[in-house]
């Protein structure tokens, strides 16, 4: 008997442990606090995993990781309510997260008499040939939004129209439409990037297979020469595409096949002096996108400004 | 039963093994059986070499202790010899064969010979095709070329490149590099640079880049070498492809995917394998791998060609 008990111990502790790690799913729903109506397009964020998506217009969510740490937290933000922050310890399946409205007064229209228009980074007629916004070999698309600068003329101008060029196959058009959001960000002094929003809401833009996406927004009065204009990327079903790489594993050559969500936008074919683009990450935290220097350094969005 | 106990507990704790090995011979010649002196000792997998001294001993002390490592000796006029070291016997005679080199006499004369110009490699468009596994995704390809003379000085090289295909490739820009290799000498692969620049090479959106090697004065010291083109994986040589779409519950997903330039294209070659000259690098750090090695089923080499001047 002890000798039988010796080699199971022995066979416990040389016995490789192989862990079959299985992706997990967490699902759930998300309300308005008071009305207790499902909001549609909240973000849902899985902070430490790196993988987000986005409420259906029930609601409803659900989040597929590969790796769920109990010490995680899951950041749940909707347009025009105040985030809340979730512990994934205390997470149940089919959990109803509710939001409170933001108590945000609705900004001044814009009074000043303007009389010159500029368009400021002019996309050219040639259909741009560098796009962002799909993940790489070397770099994963873990961002929310991302934001273009622009430099107006002068103080005290008005946004009046936004145009973004996206990536579509003409090969296969009527397969690539999408579904994004637009924000206006004022600066911020100190970090030189996106600070205060100076839109209510994210201007939600549908786009049929499209390549100059025009994006109808409310006349925005800019107090400072600069301002940015940023994309957020929707994780919802509709924008869903899937990206197939081809990638060199020790032992093995293969393939991987990853999940990707639309849109795709263009790079300027022009290289300027300064780094427009910023990224804002699963953290929420803007940080300077830096993946095309030195080659790019503008996203093919443009604005024109009255001023 | 204590001891067995023991036994086990001291089996289940891991060894930490500081093994020194010390290597012990002497190299002779085959023929003449007389020593050779200044030979050189190389382990191949720990990177650490000695020479023999004047009387063909030699002494080589490994520290980290590998079993599957190779002693290889190899010095001027002799071919070189691996030895696996399981199978090497210390204070033991290592024979090497003679490999006589002749240098060829130089000739100076008033006349000025007339330089004679070969395109190596030659292919025409009409022989090219879609480039498949393994040029899709790799970081060196190279193509062994035969110069009729030694001393030929290498004018320019020759790649043909697969760009804009209906709309699917955006981006037609490539960065990439150019390298020019000896032939390795154990391997007969490519073995050291002969260029000591890095040739970077960029092209905008054309189908045949033909890079003028001229300012390098690139000399070939031996009748074979290779050309290999070194691929970037930067933002600058990304192309977008979106294929067909694919159905799944009721909604149709595109499918994307991501290349970089220069996407080269092959030249079929005859099912035999004679004809594979090519030679290509998985990652970085791997060693070489022959196209046309056994049990591969690969038979076509990489569109490059070469032209030289003797």
């Amino acid at each position: 008997m002890k000798k039988y008990l010796l080699f199971v111990l022995f066979l416990t502790f040389h016995t490789p442990i192989i862990l079959l790690a299985q992706d997990q799913l967490l699902q759930g729903e998300v309300y308005d606090k008071v009305t207790h109506k499902p909001l549609h397009l909240a973000t849902i964020i899985l902070m430490k995993a790196e993988v987000a998506c986005n409420t259906t217009i029930d609601g409803v969510f659900s989040l597929q990781s590969p790796k769920v740490d109990l010490s995680d937290t899951l950041w749940v933000s909707c347009d025009g309510y105040q985030p809340a922050k979730v512990p994934i310890n205390q997470f149940v399946n089919n959990w109803v997260i509710s939001l409170q409205k933001n108590t945000l007064k609705k900004r001044p229209k814009s009074q000043i008499k303007t009389n010159n228009k500029v368009e400021l980074n002019n996309l050219s007629n040639e259909r741009l040939r560098h796009f962002t916004g799909i993940e790489r070999w070397l770099e994963p698309f873990n961002y929310i939004q991302l934001a273009q600068k622009f430099n107006a003329p002068s103080v005290n101008s008005k946004l009046k129209k936004i145009t973004v060029q996206l990536y579509i196959s003409l090969y296969q058009p009527m397969h690539d439409s999408c579904m994004f959001r637009v924000h206006v960000y004022d600066m911020d002094k100190s970090t030189e990037g996106p600070g205060a929003e100076l839109t209510e809401e994210g201007i939600l833009v549908k786009s049929y297979a499209r390549i100059n996406v025009k994006v109808n927004i409310p006349d925005i009065h800019i107090s400072g020469k600069n301002f940015f204009v940023s994309i957020e990327w929707l994780r919802i079903p509709f924008n869903r595409a899937d990206i197939q790489n081809e990638i060199y594993v020790p032992r093995d050559r293969g393939s991987f096949k990853n999940k990707m969500f639309k849109p795709i936008i263009g790079m300027s074919n022009k290289k300027g002096e300064f780094i427009n683009t910023w990224a804002m990450n699963f953290k929420h935290e803007w940080q300077l996108y830096t993946y095309f220097v030195p080659y790019l350094t503008d996203f093919a969005i443009s604005a024109e400004v009255e001023y | 039963m204590k001891s067995i106990c023991i036994t086990l507990l001291l089996l289940s704790l891991s060894l930490i093994a500081f093994a020194q090995q010390t290597y012990i011979g002497t190299v002779i010649n085959r023929q003449t059986k007389a020593p050779i002196p200044y030979i050189t000792i190389k382990l191949t997998k720990e990177k650490i070499a000695t020479a023999a001294d004047d009387k063909g001993d030699f002494e080589l002390v490994s520290t980290n202790g590998r079993t599957n490592d190779t002693l290889l000796l190899s010095g001027v006029g002799y071919k070189a010899v691996k030895v696996p070291i399981q199978g090497f016997i210390n204070n033991t005679k290592i024979e090497l064969i003679e490999d006589a080199v002749f240098l060829n006499e130089v000739r100076i004369s008033s006349n000025k010979r007339k330089l004679i110009k070969k395109e190596l490699n030659p292919f025409k468009t009409s022989q090219v095709t879609l480039p498949e596994q393994p040029f899709a995704m790799m970081a060196q390809a190279a193509i062994k070329l035969s110069s009729p003379e030694i001393f030929s000085l290498l004018k320019t090289v020759k790649i043909n490149r697969r760009i804009g295909d209906y709309d699917t490739y955006t981006n037609t820009e490539a960065r990439f590099r150019i390298h020019v290799f000896d032939v390795d000498s154990v391997t007969g692969g490519p073995g050291e640079d002969i260029v000591h620049q890095i040739i970077e090479v960029y092209d905008k959106d054309k189908r045949e880049i033909e890079i003028d090697l001229t300012p390098y004065n690139i000399v070939i010291p031996g009748k074979d070498f290779f050309v290999g083109v070194e691929w970037l994986y930067i933002s600058a040589n990304e192309s977008i492809s979106g294929g067909l779409g694919h159905e799944f519950h009721g909604l149709t997903y595109m499918d994307y995917e991501v290349l970089y330039h220069p996407i080269i294209h092959n030249i079929r070659s005859d099912k035999s394998g004679q004809k594979i000259h090519t030679w290509y690098k998985v990652a970085p750090r791997l060693p070489w791998e022959f196209l046309g090695a056994k049990g591969k089923t690969f038979f076509w080499n990489i569109a490059i060609s070469a032209e030289i001047e003797y």
